[in-house]
């Protein structure tokens, strides 16, 4: 069997590069998009202060992407080094989009993102607004392949299992393409990257505003980054609406756990705000809920049932019992592929093979499973609940804060009154972490939330791991906590260091904080 | 960020080759040694039962 520290110690080391990765993956998608409206406006309009906007700002996104590359090549490499047999099971499957994300997306993006940077003085404005747009749409395609891949782990369609070659064998790309939690869950994060831009620039226009300096320069970004944040994390809510009835679709323990939804309630089923969940005896002491509400984001419907956890578990311990059954068909197979009979109970099985592995976190022969085995197989098909509801609850009162600030400077700077409203700068000042808590948040519900599997359903997390020393993991793991830190470190230094020169640091020369400064800031 | 941002494209530069330099590192003390051959044997060796039991294979 698996040591739990060899699954615990990879798990954590993924999860550490992951979500450090995702600190700089959402300035990315947004504020690319930014930096396309703003390039816009001075291709239309021919005034330089909005091509000194789009220079300045795509210096600043130029230094996160330079810090922030690299940094998901090392989660590519943990599918080879730590997680082996994860890579043969689904392999064939999950490798599609990533090679594609790197031949078409990441190629894209990379090459645009060097002539985007070198080619000012190069390519006239119409060819430089093509190539931010290209590099917009790089980005974006790039994430689109990725949240494919995730997609399949959460919803893992288009594909069969094969006794031969003991792996998931794809039958369907478009199907895994077009799953629906796969695009469900692209719309969703890029609209949450979407709205991590817009406060990225939101913040540092405040923090312009309310030192009074480069004013005209600041009014403007934090009108485009008002009205860009307001569109974004209004699509956030709404995609996520949507993302949560896929999840309520292919993925009844995730939507359960992070409900807290111990008994299947009458449809359609209320929303919990807050409870106090007791995990012991699998009850809430007390709830606050809103009638209805769970059961139409869930369900789409007034009158179809979200089961419950102890229901869930009910029809999984069933699962369980016929995977056994899957599991001893498959080890007849593998000694005699001729074996007719068995290849019929297989096929008869099949889909509750992952639930008959399961039972190898316990034991080495799933035969000698105790019903008191099975029962803790059975609970492991549940991920904890109260880490699931408070992050879940955390991201979306984060959204709703988002939504408010948004929606107070985007009105503020409709009556050009932004700079008569210190207390809503220094609001969007300390608002400027929301996103990524947020964004961070999320994955931990959809990555946690799909516990106890790598492939929903399918593949058991403690049967994805190599085989590799604990020393060996605690070493790699040291390294990279060490140096992500100190990448962070140098992050930190530079954004602040820039955003506080501000677009004095283009020597323009009509800028503060600039020994050549001259008041010649073109009036729009 | 244009080609008169000379100082800051020399450090993101520096940052580059360190950040691969130090990737190649960890690769090279942590992981170039442990390599692990999986294929359909090996994962049957570690996801099946170890002995085969076929009568039990063919019950529904």
């Amino acid at each position: 069997m698996i040591s739990e520290q060899l699954v615990d110690l990879s798990r954590l080391q993924f999860a550490a590069t992951a979500m450090y990765h995702f600190l700089f993956v959402p300035l990315t998608i947004g504020m690319v998009w930014i930096l396309v409206i703003m390039e816009s406006v001075y291709v239309m309009t021919g005034n330089v202060i909005w091509k000194d906007m789009t220079r300045f700002w795509g210096k600043l996104f130029g230094i996160n992407f330079a810090l922030g590359v690299t940094t998901g090549i090392t989660l590519e490499f943990q599918f080879g080094t730590n997680w082996a047999y994860y890579s043969h099971y689904v392999g064939d499957i999950f490798g599609a989009p990533l090679a594609i994300e790197g031949l078409m997306a990441f190629f894209l993006e990379s090459t645009m993102i060097g002539l985007f940077f070198f080619g000012w003085d190069r390519l006239s404005k119409t060819q430089h607004l093509m190539v931010t747009m290209l590099m917009a749409i790089g980005t974006n395609l790039s994430a689109l392949w990725i949240l494919i891949a995730n997609g399949w782990m959460q919803n893992p369609v288009g594909a069969e299992f094969s006794y031969q070659t003991m792996r998931m064998e794809m039958t369907d790309f478009w199907a895994i393409v077009f799953n629906p939690d796969a695009q469900a869950k692209f719309v969703h994060t890029v609209s949450a990257g979407y709205a991590t831009g817009a406060m990225f620039v939101l913040s540092i226009s405040s923090w312009y505003l309310l030192k009074k300096r480069d004013v005209e320069f600041a009014k403007r970004s934090f009108r485009v980054a008002a009205a860009f944040g307001l569109a974004s994390v209004l699509s956030v809510i709404v995609l996520g609406d949507e993302s949560g009835y896929t999840v309520g679709e292919a993925q009844q323990t995730k939507m359960a756990a992070l409900e807290a939804m111990w008994e299947t309630k009458p449809a359609p089923a209320g929303l919990t705000l807050v409870a106090s969940i007791n995990e012991a005896e699998q009850k809430n002491n007390w709830e606050v809920e809103i009638p209805w509400v769970m059961g139409l984001i869930g369900t789409r419907s007034i009158s179809k049932e979200i089961p419950g956890i102890h229901e869930i578990k009910v029809k999984n311990r069933e699962r369980i019992l016929r995977g056994i059954v899957a599991v001893n068909a498959l080890d007849a197979l593998r000694a005699n592929r001729e074996d007719a009979q068995a290849k019929q109970v297989f096929e008869q099985h099949k889909t509750d093979l992952g639930f008959g592995l399961l039972l190898k976190k316990y034991v080495v022969n799933v035969n000698t499973a105790t019903p008191e085995i099975i029962e803790r197989a059975v609970n492991d098909t549940v991920p904890r609940v109260t880490p699931m509801f408070w992050a879940f609850r955390a991201m979306v009162g984060l959204g709703f804060a988002m939504l408010l600030l948004f929606g107070l400077a985007f009105w503020s700077t409709l009556k050009s009154a932004c700079m008569q409203k210190p207390w809503l700068l220094k609001a969007a000042l300390w608002m400027l972490p929301a996103p990524w808590l947020a964004c961070e948040l999320g994955w931990f519900v959809a990555e946690y939330g799909r516990q106890p599997w790598t492939i929903y359903g399918v593949l058991p997390t403690h049967l994805s791991v190599s085989t590799l020393s604990v020393n060996s993991l605690y070493g790699s793991l040291a390294g990279f906590i060490g140096f992500y830190t100190v990448l962070l470190i140098v992050e930190m230094y530079l954004m602040v260091k820039f955003a506080r020169m501000g677009p004095g640091s283009l020597g323009t020369g009509r800028y503060d904080q600039e020994p050549s400064h001259q008041s010649t800031l073109v009036q729009a | 960020m244009d080609l008169s941002d000379k100082k800051l494209v020399n450090k993101l530069a520096v940052v580059l080759v360190l950040k691969l330099a130090i990737l190649i590192g960890l690769w090279w003390v942590f992981v170039r040694d442990h390599r692990i051959a999986v294929d359909g044997n090996s994962v049957a060796a570690q996801f099946l039962t170890p002995v085969p039991t076929t009568a039990q294979g063919s019950k529904p």
